[in-house]
């Protein structure tokens, strides 16, 4: 009995001790060593610039932006474009990739806590309203493209699912969401500090203050210019208030992208990768027919033909504009498409290399804006003088020669309709591969260019005559949150998701 | 006359060596023989004794024996190890019948945690497979030799080229998200480790537990079930020297049904739309002469036709064998068929991409036990080459196992597990996949190449010949190359080392208890190297190197105390054990690889990377703690009661709420004590009802930032976290509960065994998705709630049993229903995955099916009895192209089946006829649903049998409709009507495999022969006579695979499909025959 009281009193004290050591602390054991646990905001800041070329164009499959405003056209085959099918446009990756990655950056600048931590100032910027402003601006200039592609989208409510428990974010309207960017970027512009810079975590424009200040200035004279039809007298005096702030006006403040030595590059270059070198986007009629009938020398340095091709092989004068052939979009079958692009010139060599530079918002746009502007009475000025720069600054980024002798040819006509109708048409061609999402904005608020769907096209898009102008919302946005998309959609397009269905600020039905 | 096997043999030699020894003593010599009353057969072995002395015998191999210097009236005892002991007074002569020991079916079972537990007082269901009745067909593979065998476990494997050793799932799919339901866990002598580190030919037994009553003990890891492997070890007494020695051929084994009356190319689609014309009526539109002279004008100067060498379909001109035409060959002057044509016909032969595998199997085990020690070493090695060319895998496995007793109170256990796996060039499935050079051929090819001819691949400039050429003057590939230029300028090998070590002490002490240590380790390292050479034309790779390590460190540490105690003149017997562990894991990966080529050709290093080479590398490390413990309480030998409690703490759970408590309970009757009935050897009721909880993978409760890419190779870019973690996270808890009663009976001549479940798995941890606006994708969140209530059954026994022949049966199956009861109030389905060509096909779960519903994106149009609806064709350009009438295309998503089966089992049977035996296992499945790119393919690209078959008109389908072709089509129009047409069979098929998904979802209903094996065994007295130490010695000859006998799905094999719910290009099946030799001394 002794050693059975004895055994138990031993089994009590092993107990006791498992007990009293902590079994459940394990430590730092559960902390990934893989990934990193704190942000830096110069690597977040990259990443958000990297969102902008997505409204360049896609870098495969399916080239949407520039074939949405006649700049590209398939030539491979017809069964993929976007406008062949109902396009849904998803803003989630944006929401919590790209514009959550700034606002985390406002956040680490403006919390007490972390505003002077190493990480946030250091790598990045001495100046926490530096980077504030910067973050605030780039914001806007995404969210205002994805607003363009949809209309209404959360605003107010959004980022509020883990803050706020608030899973359900309730969509603004688009005059809404831009009143809110016109305040973001007003503040963000009084925010901006000479003085420092930003770190070359800045790809957009090399951390340099003095231009994002212009850029800022400029993107409010777009979202002006852009609800002129609507609300005459908010872009009135948001355009002039930016007007005399500056915008850009020179081709070297004017935002490119230069894309990167990894193996996706420009948009072109998985073309130029493919080993028998047939680009399945080629040059679409429409920007082809443009050219031919301005005899816009820009037709050479942005297309060729010949034996010295980049890409693809064709005869022909490559001096004579009438050698030059694009791509319909929308033709009957296979067989057409291929018929066509063996025809048709190609973009040349600079569109289709790795680390090409695209312009993203080029002086030549920011000019051809403030044109528009003076002719729309919105700010005073020298329209002539501002549409001769424009295309002095479009043929210079082009490096093009004989802008005088072509300003000479297309004089800016005196009347006033004209007058837009040359700045509207010039602005599109000036635009060619720059911000397609831009592009096709003018196109659906000016009716600049017509673009009308083919007879094919008109078959899948019965009772429709002209390329849409918007797109539908992504089926996740109705699925994930469908009273709030219910409401929205009842709201702000008349109970009906279309791609027909006209935005706030597009007041005129385009034929 | 020794005609004893198995089993018996087995205590035959136990009773050797207990009654080894014996001393004599005088008097009268008592001598008589000794015979079974199961058979009548003569007992061997069985020792006779003198009551209270140490003077005994042996019965020799007739039964016989002579006991010497008994005394007068004194007693004799007779006993053997398998039967129960009689007592008789000495006599002159005394013959006795021994009865079977009831004790006998006393079976002990190793549960979890390597307690033995009498097999009366498991109150859930187990089953028990001897190891020689898993190494019948020396399958390495212990996936492969389980298959069909256990009732309730689904068998799940690619085909052999592909080297898989398969997995095995336990009574359904658990998880929303997991379709295939989670493999059970591995242990061997008590180590959790991998399938992949077992030497089947160690194998004592397996036993398998299926539920989480079972698995209790194991804790998370054990949810699934258990596979609980014992290998043999030495006996005391023993030693033994066992040599066993296979050699296989292994067999491309064709399921393809391909047609032999058309070519390739696609001039023949001409040839159909002309026939439709009058203007045709008397041309023979589908001729060579016509297609490719006539009309294309394809004539070489020696008479021959040019074929369309750069198409890769199969709609071409109809064979025709006094025609020539030039193959690809005919234009290449390097090659020995230059300005050679052929006569057109079909030379496509599945087999002739392939060669003769051989498999050599040698295993040479020692064991040698001694009263305080015992210890076996064992080696296997196996070299395999593919029927595939240059592919070879080697596995090589050495075991040590070994008991020591330095003195009565310590017992020391150490084990270690040696293995060496490798894998070359194994074969994998896909669209297009170089790895599948069959696959991709039936996907695109024509029926006309002779691939005999092109294993001669290389030209001497060292560019590769192919059958696919652009032009008779440009030898590159259009879309494909030479696939055995591929099969060796690829080169992947992947290679395991897997150490699995057990250590254990337990010392006795005194009033029953004992305690151990243990130390369990699995160490493992991967290593992986590929090199890809892209020789002058080459098409579909690139030259490549490419490097993988990874380890595996897994250690466990264990502390226990055990305790056994009876009561009541032994009618209460209580077994206690409680433990405490900890496990420790460490895994870590590197991987890097070239990019874009390599610089210099051949030249394998990082450094000659074209583009900057990859590198990538990660670590994984977490640990959890455990206490537990179990009790089981036997009464009367006829009520049992088990009790387990098990608590967790693990570091991957949220901190807040890092453990938990789960537990299982069993209770089990032996009815049979209640019947008098001497028929009745065993009958048992049981139920249990547990409780199994399961972790999440590691780093998964903290937020993490993503290195993003690198902007020109200099600025880095930074993601955010895209998936919320609730803070408050729980592991997933499994409830089950189960009855079941199994019997023996008619002295064990018929067994069975019926158990009834039901399993719910809640709290699962799932994605859901919300609207990304809220600055979240997804959250991680507890819901759902999966349901796997099913039957098992088990039923077999010896149908005849003689002293010369016997003939044994087992069959099992099992019913399994899965129902994803809840998801989450927000989402009632949840995407799982899709393909696409045209439109997609793919599955989901949804709240009230079962996981894993297949849904498709377009269908040709049929009624709900299947009837195809068809349209009339209005324009000339549609009855040119389709005839009276064309299919109707829906494109809208549909749910078209359910990949889970409606039932799986297995049978076995052997038969023995005195030292013969014939030895077959099956496996089937019923039901379930699969989706198949061979039939897709094969028919749109016009290679399958049913593209060129005579319709009822009598006339090929590939001829025009006009001329009395085309597919011969009974459906009904729009409005009901009833339609007999025939359709234009080109556009039929292709619109098939691009818009008709229904057509290819088949019934994944199988039989399948999986093993075979006919075995002789030199008879004993044969062996003794030669007097060479030989204790026995046998051979057999074993197939696998070896026939395929029913299958609902044509031109594949459903039991070998590596993604279970499609069957995506599928590797060679293959058969295997050879011949076992074994011998021990």
């Amino acid at each position: 009995m002794k050693m059975i009281r004895k055994s138990i009193l031993a089994a009590l004290a092993i107990a006791a001790t498992l007990t009293s050591c902590d079994f459940s602390d394990f430590g730092d054991i559960n902390i990934s060593p893989n990934s990193p646990n704190t942000p830096y905001t110069n690597l977040l800041f990259t990443q958000a610039c990297f969102t902008t070329q997505n409204f360049i164009s896609a870098t495969s499959y399916d080239y949407w932006q520039p074939n949405h405003v006649g700049y590209l056209a398939e030539s491979g085959n017809n069964q993929f474009g976007s406008l062949m099918t109902t396009y849904e446009f998803d803003t989630r990756g944006y929401y919590y990739g790209s514009l959550k990655v700034l606002n985390q950056i406002i956040e680490l600048n403006q919390d007490e806590e972390t505003k002077n931590d190493e990480v946030t100032v250091k790598p990045f910027c001495s100046s926490n309203e530096n980077q504030i402003a910067a973050a605030l601006t780039l914001r806007a200039f995404i969210m205002m493209h994805l607003t363009d592609c949809v209309g209404a989208l959360p605003w107010s409510e959004a980022w509020k699912g883990e803050s706020d428990d608030n899973w359900f974010p309730a969509f603004d309207s688009q005059q809404d969401i831009y009143t809110a960017l016109f305040n973001d970027l007003e503040q963000a512009y009084g925010m901006f500090q000479e003085g420092a810079n930003l770190s070359n975590a800045d790809i957009l424009f090399k951390g340099n203050i003095a231009r994002w200040k212009k850029f800022n200035a400029t993107i409010r004279m777009d979202m002006a210019l852009r609800i002129s039809d609507v609300d005459a007298a908010t872009a009135k005096s948001k355009f002039s208030a930016a007007y005399a702030q500056g915008g850009i006006t020179e081709v070297a403040d004017q935002l490119n992208y230069k894309y990167d030595t990894r193996a996706t590059g420009s948009p072109l270059y998985p073309v130029a990768l493919s080993p028998s070198k047939n680009l399945a986007w080629g040059p679409n009629a429409m920007i082809v027919d443009a050219l031919k009938e301005y005899k816009d020398p820009r037709m050479f340095t942005r297309f060729t033909i010949g034996d010295d091709a980049y890409l693809g092989k064709r005869g022909g004068d490559p001096t004579d504009f009438e050698s030059y052939y694009g791509i319909t979009f929308g033709l009957e079958d296979n067989p057409s498409v291929i018929a066509q692009a063996g025809v048709a010139c190609s973009v040349t060599e600079k569109y289709c290399v790795q680390d090409a530079t695209y312009g993203l918002f080029t002086a030549a746009r920011s000019l051809f804006n403030m044109a528009e502007a003076v002719q729309r009475g919105l700010i005073d000025g020298d329209a002539a003088d501002l549409y001769a720069k424009a295309i002095k600054a479009s043929f210079a980024f082009e490096e093009t020669e004989g802008a005088d002798e072509y300003i000479a040819a297309h004089p800016l006509p005196e009347d006033n309709d004209g007058a837009i109708k040359e700045i509207c048409m010039q602005r599109w061609i000036a635009d060619f591969m720059c911000d397609c999402v831009e592009a096709w904005s003018d196109w659906r608020r000016t009716n600049i260019p017509t673009m009308p769907l083919t007879e094919y096209q008109q078959m899948n898009h019965t009772g429709h005559t002209t390329y849409p102008v918007r797109f539908v919302y992504s089926s996740t946005d109705s699925e994930r949150n469908q009273d709030q998309y219910d409401a929205a959609v009842s709201k702000y397009l008349g109970g009906n998701d279309d791609q027909w269905v006209r935005l706030w600020w597009d007041v005129t039905p385009n034929e | 006359m020794f005609k004893l096997m198995g089993k018996k043999l087995f205590s035959i030699l136990l009773c050797l060596c207990v009654s080894a020894g014996m001393a004599f003593a005088q008097n009268m010599t008592v001598s008589g023989t000794v015979t079974s009353a199961e058979d009548g057969l003569p007992v061997i072995g069985a020792s006779v004794f003198v009551q209270g002395t140490t003077n005994g015998v042996v019965t020799d191999a007739n039964g016989r024996y002579s006991l010497r210097s008994v005394p007068a009236g004194s007693t004799l005892v007779f006993s053997c190890i398998g039967f129960a002991n009689q007592t008789k007074p000495a006599a002159t002569t005394v013959d006795v019948v021994l009865a079977p020991d009831s004790e006998l079916l006393d079976q002990v079972v190793v549960t979890a945690q390597g307690l033995k537990r009498k097999d009366k007082a498991i109150g859930y269901s187990t089953v028990k497979i001897d190891g020689e009745k898993l190494t019948i067909a020396r399958q390495t593979d212990l996936g492969q030799s389980l298959a069909g065998k256990v009732a309730g476990a689904r068998f799940y494997s690619s085909s052999g080229t592909t080297f898989d050793s398969g997995s095995i799932v336990l009574r359904g799919t658990t998880a929303y998200g997991s379709w295939g339901g989670s493999e059970p866990i591995y242990v061997v002598d008590g180590t959790i480790t991998n399938k992949n580190a077992v030497n089947m030919d160690d194998v004592e037994n397996v036993n398998i537990l299926k539920g989480p009553a079972a698995t209790a003990l194991y804790g998370s890891q054990g949810g699934n079930g258990a596979v609980i492997i014992t290998t043999r070890s030495a006996k005391s007494g023993e030693t033994h020297v066992e040599f066993s020695h296979t050699t296989t051929m292994e067999r491309y084994y064709n399921h393809l049904k391909l047609q032999h009356a058309y070519g390739g190319g696609s001039m023949g689609e001409t040839g159909q739309l002309l026939g439709q014309l009058d203007s045709y009526a008397n041309v023979d539109t589908m001729s060579p002469q016509y297609l490719m002279g006539e009309r294309n004008k394809l004539q070489n100067p020696d008479g021959s036709y040019n074929m369309e060498w750069g198409n890769d379909e199969n709609w071409g001109a109809r064979f025709d064998e006094s025609v020539n035409v030039a193959s690809a060959q005919y234009w290449d002057p390097t090659s020995p068929y230059y300005m050679k044509a052929d006569p057109w016909i079909s030379r496509f032969n599945p087999a002739d991409m392939f060669r003769t595998g051989w498999t050599n199997t040698t295993n040479i085990a020692m064991s040698n036990g001694g009263p305080k020690h015992n210890t076996r070493v064992s080696f296997t090695n196996t070299d395999r080459t593919s029927i595939m060319y240059n592919a070879r895998a080697v596995r090589r496995y050495l075991t040590m196992k070994s008991n020591i007793k330095p003195t009565n109170w310590l017992n020391l256990t150490l084990d270690y597990k040696f293995t060496y796996r490798q894998d070359h060039n194994a074969a994998g499935d896909g669209y297009s996949s170089n790895n599948s050079p069959l696959a991709d051929f039936i996907q695109w090819g024509q029926m006309n190449i002779d691939f005999k001819r092109l294993r001669d691949w290389e030209r001497p400039d060292g560019s590769v010949r192919t059958w696919n050429i652009t032009s008779k003057s440009n030898f590159n590939p259009t879309y494909h190359d030479n696939p055995f230029a591929y099969a060796e300028l690829h080169n992947a090998y992947g290679t395991y080392l897997w150490n699995v070590i057990t250590g254990d002490a337990e010392i006795i002490l005194p009033w029953n208890f004992k305690v151990g240590a243990r130390i369990m380790g699995n160490i493992r390292n991967y290593h992986g190297e590929t090199t890809q050479h892209q020789a002058g034309n080459v098409r579909n790779w690139e030259s490549y190197y490419g490097e993988s390590q990874n380890h595996v460190m897994d250690m466990t540490y264990q502390g226990r105390i055990t305790w056994d105690k009876s009561f009541i003149n032994d009618r209460l017997g209580i077994n206690a054990a409680a433990f405490i562990e900890q496990e420790d894991y460490d895994y870590g990966t590197l991987s890097s690889n070239t990019n874009a080529g390599l610089m210099i050709p051949k030249l394998y290093n990082l450094s000659n990377s074209v583009n900057t080479y990859s590198t990538s590398n990660s670590e994984t490390q977490y640990t959890t703690r455990s206490v537990y413990g179990n009790v089981t309480a036997g009464f009367d030998d006829t009520f049992f009661l088990d009790l387990s409690l098990r608590n967790d703490w693990d570091s991957r759970l949220p901190v807040s709420q890092n453990h938990y408590l789960y537990g299982g309970a069993s209770v089990s009757i032996m009815l049979n004590k209640f019947f008098k009935a001497n028929w009745l050897d065993f009958w048992k009721l049981r139920a249990s009802a547990a409780q199994v909880g399961s972790t999440m993978g590691a780093y998964a409760t903290t937020y993490v930032y993503g290195i993003g890419s690198r902007y020109n190779n200099s600025i880095s870019s930074m993601s955010v976290p895209t998936t919320q973690i609730d803070p408050d996270l729980k592991p997933t808890i499994s409830t089950s509960y189960e009855v079941g009663t199994e019997f023996r009976m008619f002295r064990n001549r018929l067994h069975g065994d019926i158990n009834f479940y039901n399993r719910d798995t809640k709290n699962q941890i799932i994605n859901l998705p919300v609207a990304g606006q809220t600055g979240w994708n997804m959250r991680q969140i507890n819901a759902g709630l999966v349901r796997n209530r099913g039957v098992e059954f088990e039923i077999g026994g010896d149908i005849i049993r003689t002293k010369d022949f016997t003939w044994n049966a087992d069959f099992n199956i099992a019913k399994n229903v899965n129902t994803l009861v809840e998801l989450h109030p927000l989402q009632k389905q949840y995407f799982l995955r899709y393909e696409k060509f045209n439109y997609e096909f793919g599955m989901y779960s949804i709240e009230g099916e079962p996981v894993g519903v297949l849904y498709t994106g377009a269908r040709f149009k049929r009624t709900d009895d299947g009837k195809y609806v068809l349209r009339a064709t209005s324009s000339a350009g549609q009855k040119q192209n389709f005839g009276d009438y064309m299919p109707i295309i829906d494109a809208t998503e549909k749910t078209v089946g359910n990949f889970q089966p409606d039932f799986t089992g297995g049978f076995s049977t052997g038969f023995r006829y005195k030292t013969w035996s014939l030895n077959m296992s099956f496996d089937y499945t019923i039901g379930g649903n699969i989706f198949s790119w061979t039939n897709l393919w094969m028919q749109g690209s016009g290679l399958a049998a049913e593209t060129a078959e005579v319709n009822d008109n009598g006339v090929n389908v590939r001829e025009p409709v006009a001329k009395g072709g085309g597919v011969h089509i009974v459906g009904v129009d729009e409005d009901g009507n009833p339609v007999d047409t025939h359709v234009q069979s080109w556009r039929w098929y292709q619109y098939k495999s691009n818009y008709d998904n229904d057509g290819v979802l088949y019934k994944r209903t199988y039989l399948k022969m999986r093993e075979l094996s006919l075995t002789y065994a030199l008879p004993r007295t044969f062996v003794n006579k030669l007097n060479i130490g030989l204790s026995s010695a046998s051979v057999s000859f074993v197939a696998t695979n070896p026939w395929l006998i029913y299958s609902a799905c044509p031109n594949f094999d459903p039991s070998e499909s590596s993604s279970n719910y499609l069957e995506a290009g599928q590797t060679p099946a293959s058969r295997t025959f050879g011949l076992t030799f074994r011998c021990m001394f």
